[in-house]
């Protein structure tokens, strides 16, 4: 297997809701993780120390989370964590599961083959803004309501999602409450969650692919999805996959020192207002979302331009952004995020999203305004699309 | 491995002959009605030779290309040799299309044929291009 030489360092890459590059020190607790190849549950001093590392990567990650050691659970990823959430609580009942209809594909695949096991399950749309009203998920719960899973911010958009007003309300009904906060996880403080349940990934914050983890919360438990050696005290079978966790530990405690940076939020902020503001020198421009949303994701359409043709001219450039969610790149149906927000078709298929990180410099911002800004005039002219007038 | 051709690349990052051209004395519109592909050419033709061409096109960055490169493909030819363009020929002149951009190649076939057979039947109405946004 040939694998392509690395990204070129003038690679200007606006994808990070997709996937943010591995840190440095996710990268270097990765490369140090290679010589700890002990199992952690062997006695002997080469498990020892493997184990030694991984309670300390736990507590890294614990921190990220706001809870206890004993509460992490690691998984293969988001989609895995999102699944434990959702299968396990309804492993051993059925009852009624309320999500929105802007969650990711991990949880809406999920509740419908719960659907089809007899769980009764309520989709929730979204306001035009993008975000859920908390009301309309209060008129959903019922007595048998078991679970209410919502993510924190929408992966397409950047939408910030009323976790907390949806939490207490649905804990006043009796119900459990599972946030995904794959897309917040280094943005946002995720640590005063009051969710039973909140989801993470890690390479969406600067750790490695295939790694993720479920903040568990004391007292619940959850039926496992993978039987076996009682790893993750019996919650997520299998030899730790320590490279994972050790990067993931690595990236969550860069991302708990960044979210604690003041100034580092405010240049985030400052960013997003500089991108916005430079694409918005183009009539026909549209924001797919209102405030409050996530400051790093940009999710905008151009009138009389397709997306992914835009994404295309971009990448020839050197620049990479994404049509909407990495995982129906590709797909020719529109966003269902989008169309759930009630944005026509037309103007879903007109759709980048540009989601910046920490590496991201104003340089790279600019570079990326220009291009769109040039790259979507020439393609209006193509079409012979007529767009006058700064939105 | 890369998705485009340099050669797909170079015309969808630098597309040539855009436009609707005044004067034109042949159109030929076609749309692919399942992914909304559009290309429209307007054609001056004089003595059966297409002195100038121009294309505008709504859709993937593949059709984009292709329509660009049909206009300088047949630009300064027999208008007749637009007719004997098939697919398999424009996806040579690409460079290569990947399976799921090979419908461009059949829309650009479509266009130019319908160029020529409209220069010969007379027509020169054909709709123009009404982008989907």
């Amino acid at each position: 297997m040939t694998i392509p030489l690395p990204a070129p360092p003038d690679l200007i890459y606006l994808d990070h809701a997709a996937t943010a590059p591995l840190c440095e020190a996710a990268e270097a607790a990765v490369r140090d993780g290679l010589r700890l190849f002990g199992n952690p549950s062997s006695r002997h001093d080469a498990g020892q120390s493997a184990h030694d590392a991984l309670v300390e990567a736990r507590g890294q990650v614990a921190a990220l989370l706001g809870c206890t050691l004993e509460e992490v659970v690691f998984t293969g990823g988001g989609s895995e964590a999102i699944n434990l959430a959702l299968q396990g609580t309804f492993a051993d009942r059925q009852g009624h599961l309320v999500t929105t209809a802007i969650e990711h594909s991990a949880v809406l695949e999920c509740a419908a083959a719960l659907s089809r096991r007899g769980v009764d399950v309520t989709v929730i749309g979204p306001e035009p803004s993008g975000h859920v009203d908390p009301a309309r998920i209060a008129a959903a719960l019922r007595p048998d309501t078991v679970l209410v899973s919502v993510m924190h911010a929408n992966n397409e958009t950047g939408a910030v999602q009323p976790v907390e007003e949806i939490t207490e309300l649905a804990h006043a009904a009796g119900a459990l409450v599972h946030i995904d906060a794959v897309q917040t996880a280094g943005k946002l403080p995720i640590d005063g969650l009051g969710a039973d349940f909140v989801s993470v990934s890690a390479h969406k914050f600067g750790g490695p692919k295939g790694i993720g983890a479920l903040r568990l919360s004391e007292p619940h438990t959850l039926e496992p999805l993978v039987y076996g050696g009682g790893q993750e005290s019996g919650r997520r079978a299998g030899t730790e996959n320590m490279l994972g966790i050790l990067g993931m530990a690595a990236a969550a405690a860069y991302a708990t020192e960044h979210l604690d940076n003041e100034l580092a939020g405010a240049a985030t902020r400052r960013l997003r207002k500089r991108l916005v503001d430079g694409l918005s020198v183009l009539g026909g421009v549209r924001l797919n979302a209102d405030y409050p949303v996530v400051p790093e994701t940009v999710s905008v359409s151009f009138d009389g331009i397709r997306g992914d043709t835009l994404a295309d001219v971009l990448d020839a450039q050197g620049i990479c952004v994404s049509t909407g969610s990495a995982c129906h790149a590709g797909q020719d149906s529109p966003s269902h995020v989008l169309t759930a927000m009630g944005v026509s078709v037309e103007q879903a298929k007109a759709t980048v999203r540009l989601s910046f990180g920490h590496s991201t410099t104003t340089a790279d911002i600019d570079t990326a305004v220009a291009a769109t800004v040039a790259a979507v005039d020439r393609l209006r002219r193509v079409s012979g699309t007529a767009v006058s007038g700064a939105s | 491995m890369p998705r485009f051709s340099p050669t797909v690349v170079d015309h969808f990052t630098n597309p040539r002959n855009i436009g609707q051209l005044a004067g034109a004395n042949v159109r030929a519109f076609v749309g692919n009605p399942v992914c909304g592909d559009q290309i429209l050419l307007t054609a001056h033709v004089s003595d059966g030779i297409v002195a100038d061409l121009k294309f505008q096109a709504f859709g993937c960055s593949a059709s984009l290309a292709v329509a660009s490169l049909l206009t300088t493909v047949l630009k300064g030819e027999p208008v007749n040799l637009a007719g004997t363009l098939d697919a398999d020929r424009i996806e040579e002149l690409t460079g290569g299309l990947a399976p799921d951009q090979r419908h461009v190649a059949a829309l650009a076939a479509d266009v130019a044929h319908r160029l020529a057979a409209n220069f010969r039947s007379g027509v020169s109405d054909d709709d123009p291009i009404t982008c989907a946004s």
